[in-house]
């Protein structure tokens, strides 16, 4: 049975979709089969950053109402052979996700795939519910800013009690994954720390992605910034996908990089 | 799925308690009182209430009263307070029984402390932003962070120990002993039996203290721990 994991984080634009992408990618490098579904009806976003666009035929409403089978819609990653994307319609509505058709295609899915990682809208409505209901795991995706955390502090609420695990008195095992950390302005005490964050959501730190330019570079050319091997942020996803899968890593990427004797003199 | 849910709720409800056993006094007393207010007191539903009555509440007769009420147009839906008669009386007539202090005299003085139930309850896992705790009748203690925008309340004492940056209610019944414990005071706001003071209004330094909360006179005292 395959594991199901929503990627969530109540607040917007903190890097959920990049962080599907990546995690999916780093996944099914490593030889799992993994089905990436996005979840985000109306505002489709996951084709671009896997760059699948222009193969789109069906989504995921249409299997939802039918018009479509589970093996019509899926799309294969280029890359990957065992990758599979299932986009979200842009012309429905959320209410489309309907939880008996949600949980049919995610029963199918999860007999032939590893993992199914759910690519969450943002908000607290309908389609995010129904993005984590089924879940086994949740990846927090959280900015380390005051409202990011308490966002997320708000979703994590609503795993432990919306969900149908929690539903079932069981739990959903919880993983924080910090984006967009800038190491230099925590020192400089204008962003909240790793440590800060950890101690307000008092979960599990699955990894901490750098603020880096290689992620909207990677966003724009639709290459999941996980296969930009020489940026810190590819490589701090690498960990996060070791990590999720039972490794122990020490952290990487959260202290200022040490500068040369030049850059301290005139500025980095 | 099941078709119906079945909660426990509180539902606001008003009391009919009569002060006498005088039918006659209390028909026209009621008729009096109606036609002050009748938009306001049609339908309205109530509950009869016989404990401020002693001992002589047993000649009050239930079906009696039940009649004399929705003559005027009030909805009896129940009885407390009453004796084995009434209740037997009440079953006849398909009221329900509400289980109120049985021989309780009329209230006069300050709200008294809520009974102790069945000790404190325990939460173990952060209190999430947007969630709510509710000890009813009794102490909570919490083991974990409370997150900014979550509540905790609690009609006793409430120990945190833990981070407190959401909101602790203690003595939420008006319970004016009740106090609140926190070993790292953070909170949006705290309030002892209704006083409260918000995060602003809390002096700088116990940000971040451990600290104990209570009452003394009318004003909200924050002491070190």
């Amino acid at each position: 049975m395959g594991k199901i994991i929503v990627v969530t984080s109540g607040k917007g634009g903190v890097g959920k979709t990049t962080s599907s992408a990546s995690l999916a990618m780093g996944l099914a490098r490593r030889g799992m089969q993994v089905a990436v579904l996005d979840f985000d009806v109306g505002l489709r976003n996951l084709d671009l950053i896997m760059g699948c666009e222009r193969r789109v035929v069906y989504d995921f409403v249409n299997v939802i109402q039918g018009e479509a089978t589970l093996h019509q819609a899926l799309i294969r990653d280029k890359r990957v052979e065992n990758l599979f994307i299932l986009p979200a319609s842009q012309t429905k509505d959320k209410d489309a996700l309907r939880m008996d058709g949600v949980e049919k295609v995610l029963d199918e899915l999860t007999g032939r795939f590893d993992f199914i990682l759910c690519d969450s809208p943002a908000g607290i409505e309908h389609g995010a519910l129904m993005a984590m209901h089924f879940a086994d795991e949740a990846v927090v995706v959280t900015n380390p800013e005051v409202s990011s955390v308490r966002d997320s502090d708000r979703v994590l609420g609503l795993l432990q009690s919306k969900t149908k695990k929690a539903r079932d008195g069981g739990n959903i095992r919880e993983h924080l994954l910090l984006t967009r950390y800038d190491p230099e302005r925590v020192s400089r005490g204008e962003m909240l720390s790793v440590t800060d964050v950890e101690e307000i959501l008092a979960i599990p730190l699955l990894g901490v992605i750098p603020e880096s330019k290689s992620v909207l570079a990677a966003s724009n050319s639709g290459e999941p910034v996980i296969l930009d091997d020489a940026s810190d942020a590819g490589q701090a996803y690498d960990d996060a996908v070791s990590r999720l899968l039972g490794e122990d890593l020490p952290h990487r990427f959260i202290t200022p990089a040490k500068k040369g004797f030049f850059a301290r003199i005139f500025g980095g | 799925m099941s078709s119906f849910e079945l909660k426990g709720k509180v539902a606001p409800c008003t009391l009919f308690r009569p002060l006498t056993t005088d039918l006659a006094v209390l028909a026209g007393d009621v008729a009096a009182r109606l036609a002050e207010t009748p938009q306001f007191l049609r339908g309205l539903a109530v509950i009869m209430d016989f404990s401020a009555l002693g001992p002589m509440r047993d000649q009050l007769d239930v079906p009696a009263l039940t009649a004399l009420l929705r003559g005027h147009g009030l909805t009896p839906v129940g009885i407390q307070g009453g004796g084995e008669a009434h209740e037997r009386q009440a079953a006849d007539l398909h009221l329900g029984v509400f289980s109120g202090n049985k021989t309780e005299a009329p209230r006069t003085g300050s709200v008294s402390a809520p009974p102790a139930e069945t000790g404190a309850m325990v939460v173990e896992k952060p209190v999430r932003s947007g969630q709510q705790v509710y000890a009813r009748g009794r102490d909570l203690v919490v083991l974990a962070p409370v997150g900014q925008g979550a509540e905790v309340i609690a009609d006793g004492n409430i120990h945190i120990y833990a981070p407190l940056r959401g909101r602790a209610l203690a003595g939420a019944m008006g319970f004016e002993g009740a106090r609140i414990f926190c070993t790292e005071l953070r909170a949006e706001l705290i309030s002892v039996a209704g006083l409260y003071r918000v995060s602003e209004d809390l002096p700088g330094n116990f940000n971040g203290a451990a600290v104990q909360v209570s009452l003394s006179g009318r004003q909200l005292v924050i002491e070190p721990l």
